[in-house]
């Protein structure tokens, strides 16, 4: 070991090394991630001669500790000795972009491309481009994969010669016999058309674009049409109809549902580079296919899209696209068979109310808005209840309580229990939609009355579903309308009921504050000590332990520690168990 | 650490070790980057709590740095670039040392990643630099006290004894011996001193030879690629390997019965240099560097030939059994013998087993070097090595990644679901066709998923199946439906209990050419029974016995079989051999 002879402040450097090819993956990856340290201790003459040599031998490892060197050396650059030197660092991540393991590739490109912006253009010539050459041409698709997210890096500052070679080695790797090579041509097309001059996206890179989008395969079909965003946008808009249209045209009815997935999704982007006109006369029919594709997954994407799709549409005829277009479309997906594309739809379908105004959101959209809020998915309805704000803003509150309140007012009183409790769920949401003036006056009884519903599950959830309301509208909106009926509940015959009460507290006492919990809520409690069922007065003791932190300690001292003494001698054995723990929880024994 | 040293060093060495463990905090990291560029800046950093500290290092570093001494964040940088200040002060004072040495460190750090202050920087990093030994030895660690001058003159005394000091072909294993190397290295040693040109060697250019090896390699595996690489290169393609298995196959005794039969060495040749990439170049460059080799167990192997009579018992690489086995399931897909075959060809292995969808992708290029695999649709015998070891060996490494190259079809590095449904489509097919009702994939799917247990729910990487010890049933449901329904109605215990001996047992490879080679002997021996030459029964062991009765006998395809005598006359090669 180091230490033994040498200087001993150098042994951890020493041990780091050594721990670099230890047994142990788990001391490797440490050694690894302390890389830039030894590298520091090492100075960048050995960093380069040997640290990096070394590391290069040694690159067949688990892939972790692989991941975590590709990643580490695209930070090296200072401790090899500046943009000088940074080539040093391409041997290992040559080797690193070819390993097995895809991610560890990955990583290896990235700190490639990373490091690539600190060669100077001579040494990205002599150095960096011969490399990204060697990836391109090797034996296995893994390295050919690799060399394709490198092309755009290092094009913009090579001189015109080199420019042809890069190109031309795209355009040999957009042929690839390996469809996985191809597809990861088709992953950077987009990319790489952007650091291209404009003649020769229109030469080289829309045939490629258009053989790419009817490869055999639909892996690289679909990666096709996100290239085709970028190239849109790099073309003037004459060029568009001839020489991206088609293409896109044929993308929107491809055989592979997952090829218009991708169009579906990434819909919106390109709307916006083809432009208004293209759009309504391609678009919008391409669109209505999309809302109505036999797929599922297709449907739902475009779902997704509505409400983007028809905020972008050109203003002078967007409402009368939208109406006569898409809205029937949209009408026929509330009532999907598919709860992903209802949800989908039930998640933007509140925004089209903001484009199209007040007469049609409440003539067309609103039977939709209540279809959606029946549905029997609660995911559906969430998405519903989750955007009424913008709802709001366009029709106004009065409107949205005539029209939607009825329905979840029905919900709320509705004969399964799991649906009451998925209403209850929502209700604090809603509170914080609709504000509390409306809450208090048609709200406020639903969650009151729910607090002695005869389900447990949902008198629990009605009592959280306070809590949450008190965080939101503060202690004194507590005090005036919660707190007073809540404890009303203390002397309701029921013993259930009652309990509840206790309940109630346990989950209000904090959000209330302490002069309320002592004031009005304690003396109720402590009251409660007396009830002849032996249930509610342990409860009473365990309400007592839960409150007792936010009581001060006179109140403690003088009005808890006697009942909870009381009770600790209680007949029952319960009671007294929890009477006890109470005690000694609050320390007061 | 000898125990005798005493506490003061290693509380040292402790304190480096807490310093190094809070430099490389992420947090201390982004604090420090923070600082950096506050300097960078040219903004003072408050940092009152070191300024005492500051002012004592300063005038410690006075001449270091006159330039930068602007303001007080430059000064700090000359302050604590001295990362020896810490170091070398007496450990008694070192409650003090310990406050400065980290932030004295940390700063030069910084320093060092500002290109202008390289300058100062410099020496005290090299002071460093030079107490780290040297831990980097492609050539692997010499040895301290290697007498070169003693191990040449015992060379040049072998030499002696050879007329004109010069050594012929069959000289060359007292040579190696000599040299201290595996009787098998002598044809690349006789080579490499130009022997392979003349003839012969003289002892002179061998022994220039020798002493140039000894004095730039120190280990068995870089005198190893030394000997067989072209020149100028570190690492060992396929070709290199040729002359040293042609002596192989010239001079053990375990191969003699090949001899006479050379249209077979090549194949036999081909098959061992298969099994050697397969097995050590383990990433797939198709170059084996001296670390991969180091990494391996061939060398062992090598020195193993040597001792061992029977090649066969060298399974990892050498056994002429294993080359049978695979040599005559080629043999049976190659039925035009052009050592070439095609789609349709390969699928006729072991009775349809693998699905077309497979073959296919085993065709597409994924798995195979040679272009014209895709291009032309064929698949060589070398290629065909690489597949039957896979197939029947989905435990080792190199066959996981081969056949996770296969199923990720779009290559993105995931086994997505879709490319999972694409082979299962075709099992399903498959055993409805043999009546038997498939699991949905749905069902299917979850069971492979909680067999593999992948990272990220749903995405199945390489490494969740290198992890997962059950992944020959995950690969075998996909793509060989008979592999499969042996799984399905495999005892669930055996199964288990097969996990719990993993690793322990002989590989899957192994059990499988066995079984094979003594089905191909059962064969032949029922050929041979018509011909009533005699009935011994063909186990490997009957080798001896039927060669000292010098038995002659026809094989189905003519392959020399370590377990008869040849007679040369016998044999009508097919004219595609050649």
């Amino acid at each position: 070991m180091a230490g033994a002879d040498g200087d001993d402040s150098l042994y951890p450097i020493a041990v780091l090394i050594d721990e670099l090819r230890n047994e142990d993956v788990q001391l490797r990856l440490n050694s690894i991630k302390k890389l830039s340290t030894i590298a520091l201790a090492l100075g960048v003459e050995r960093t380069r001669t040997e640290l990096l040599p070394f590391l290069t031998d040694t690159i067949y490892d688990e892939d972790e500790v692989l991941l975590a060197l590709a990643e580490q050396l695209g930070n090296f650059t200072m401790l090899v000795g500046g943009p000088e030197y940074v080539h040093c660092l391409l041997p290992p991540l040559e080797s690193l972009a070819t390993v097995e393991e895809t991610v560890v590739r990955d990583k290896a490109v990235e700190s490639l491309r990373k490091i690539s912006q600190e060669h100077s253009p001579v040494d990205l010539e002599v150095h960096f481009e011969p490399l990204v050459k060697r990836l391109a041409s090797g034996d296995w698709f893994t390295s050919r994969t690799s060399a394709c997210g490198l092309f755009s890096v290092c094009y913009p500052r090579v001189s015109s010669t080199v420019k042809a070679e890069i190109r031309q080695h795209f355009r040999t790797l957009c042929s690839d016999d390996t469809p996985m090579v191809r597809r990861a041509a088709a992953s950077k097309l987009g990319e790489f058309a952007k650091v291209l001059e404009l003649e020769y996206v229109k030469s080289d890179i829309i045939s490629l674009f258009t053989a790419l989008a009817s490869d055999e395969q639909d892996s690289v079909r679909l990666l096709a049409v996100e290239a085709c965003v970028s190239i849109a946008t790099l073309l003037p808009q004459e060029d568009l109809e001839t020489l991206v249209m088609p293409t896109l045209r044929q993308a929107a009815e491809d055989k592979s549902w997952r090829v218009r997935y991708m169009v579906a999704d990434k819909f919106s982007e390109l709307q916006k580079a083809v432009g208004p006109e293209i759009t309504k006369n391609d678009l919008v029919p391409a669109f209505q296919n999309l809302l109505k594709d036999c797929e599922a997954e297709v449907r739902a994407a475009a779902a997704n899209k509505v409400k983007e799709f028809c905020e972008n549409l050109p203003e002078d005829n967007r409402e009368q696209i939208i109406m006569t277009h898409i809205l029937p479309c949209v009408k026929e997906l509330v009532s999907d068979t598919n709860q992903h594309v209802k949800s989908a739809l039930a998640s933007v379908i509140m925004g089209l109310s903001t484009i199209l105004g007040k007469d049609n959101t409440i003539e067309h959209l609103l039977p939709l808005f209540l279809a959606q809020l029946k549905d029997e998915c609660p995911e559906v309805r969430l998405n519903i209840i989750s955007n009424l704000d913008c709802v709001n803003e366009v029709i106004g509150i009065r409107q949205l309580s005539q029209s939607l309140l009825p329905a979840i007012v029905e919900l709320a009183e509705d004969a399964k229990w799991r649906v009451r409790l998925a209403i209850i769920e929502y209700m604090p949401l809603l509170a914080g939609q609709l504000g509390v003036e409306f809450f208090d006056e048609k709200l406020n009884t639903l969650c009151m009355a729910w607090l002695i519903d005869h389900v447990y599950a949902i008198r629990e959830a009605a009592t959280c579903n306070l809590m949450k309301l008190v965080e939101k509208f503060g202690a004194e909106w507590a005090q005036n309308t919660i707190v007073p009926k809540v404890l009303g509940m203390a002397n309701d015959p029921n013993y259930l009921h009652r309990m509840t009460t206790l309940f109630c507290i346990n989950a209000l006492s904090e959000a209330c504050g302490q002069e309320i919990t002592t004031k009005q809520m304690l003396p109720v409690v402590l009251k409660m000590s007396n009830d002849q069922v032996a249930n509610v007065r342990f409860n009473v003791a365990k309400s007592l332990q839960k409150i007792g932190p936010v009581l001060d300690s006179n109140a403690l001292q003088t009005e808890v520690k006697p009942v909870l003494e009381k009770l600790a001698s209680d007949s029952d054995m319960d009671v007294k168990y929890f009477a006890q723990e109470a005690i000694s929880f609050l320390a007061l024994a | 650490m000898p125990s005798a040293q005493v506490l003061q060093p290693v509380l040292k060495m402790k304190v480096d070790e807490l310093f190094l463990n809070w430099l490389s905090d992420p947090a201390t990291q982004s604090l420090l980057k923070d600082y950096l560029e506050l300097i960078k800046s040219g903004q003072h950093i408050d940092l009152c709590s070191k300024e005492t500290q500051d002012k004592r290092s300063l005038s410690f570093n006075e001449n270091n740095n006159v330039a930068s001494q602007k303001n007080l964040s430059e000064k700090k940088h000359v302050a604590l670039s001295s990362p020896a200040s810490a170091s070398t002060l007496p450990s008694g004072s070192s409650s003090n040392s310990r406050v400065t040495g980290p932030n004295g460190r940390v700063l030069r750090r910084s320093v060092s990643t500002k290109k202008a202050q390289v300058r100062t920087e410099e020496p005290i990093t090299t002071a460093l630099s030079e107490s780290i030994p040297k831990f980097y030895f492609p050539q692997g660690r010499p040895q301290a006290n290697l007498n070169i001058d003693g191990l040449i003159s015992k060379i040049e005394k072998i030499f002696s004894q050879f007329p004109n000091e010069r050594a012929t072909i069959e000289d060359m294993g007292q040579v190696a011996k000599a040299c201290e190397c595996p009787l098998y290295w002598k044809v690349p040693l006789f080579s490499l001193a130009g022997g392979d040109r003349t003839g012969f060697i003289s002892v002179h250019k061998f022994v220039a030879m020798w002493r140039k090896t000894l004095q730039t390699c120190h280990d068995e595996a870089s005198k190893f690629v030394h000997l067989l690489a072209k020149p100028g290169c570190n690492y060992l393609e396929q070709d290199d390997f040729i002359p040293f298995l042609q002596d192989v196959v010239n001079s053990h005794a375990g191969l003699a019965f090949l001899k006479e039969a050379p249209d077979f060495h090549s194949r036999y040749i081909t098959t061992v240099i298969q099994r050697i990439f397969y097995n050590v170049n383990r990433s797939w460059t198709g170059k084996i560097t001296c670390s991969e080799l180091r990494k391996s167990n061939f060398l062992q192997n090598v020195v193993l030939l040597e001792q061992e009579e029977d090649v066969n018992q060298l399974t990892d690489f050498f056994s002429y059994e294993h080359f049978y086995v695979i040599y005559c399931k080629f043999w049976e897909l190659d039925t035009d013998h052009d050592l070439y075959i095609d789609q349709k060809d390969l699928a006729r292995h072991n009775d349809q087993a693998i699905s077309h969808r497979m073959i296919e992708r085993i065709f597409s290029g994924t798995v195979t070097r040679d272009r014209r695999v895709y291009k032309e649709g064929r698949l060589s015998y070398a290629d065909f090595v690489w597949f039957l070891i896979s197939e029947e060996d989905k435990k080792t490494d190199t066959s996981i990644e081969y056949w996770f190259r296969c199923m990720d079809v779009d290559g993105d590095g995931v086994l997505s679901m879709y490319e999972l449904e694409y082979f299962y489509e075709e099992q399903c097919q498959k055993l409805e066709a043999m009546a038997i009702e498939p699991l949905s994939f749905e069902d299917c799917l979850c069971q492979m998923l909680d067999l593999v247990k992948p990272e990220v729910e749903g995405k199945i990487t390489l490494r969740d199946l290198k992890k997962c010890k059950l992944c020959h049933v995950f690969f075998d449901t996909f793509f060989n439906i008979e592999k499969y329904l042996d799984h399905e109605q495999k005892d669930p215990f055996a199964l288990m209990r097969e996990m719990e001996t993993y690793g322990q047992e002989i590989s899957d490879w192994e059990k499988y050419a066995a079984e094979e080679y003594d089905i191909l002997v059962a064969e032949e021996a029922a050929n041979d029974q018509c011909n009533e030459v005699y009935d011994n029964p063909l186990s490997p062991l009957g080798q001896h016995i039927t060669s000292e009765l010098g038995l002659t006998k026809r094989h189905f395809f003519e392959i020399p079989s370590p377990h008869c005598n040849l007679d040369l006359d016998e044999y009508e090669y097919e004219d595609d051999f050649e």
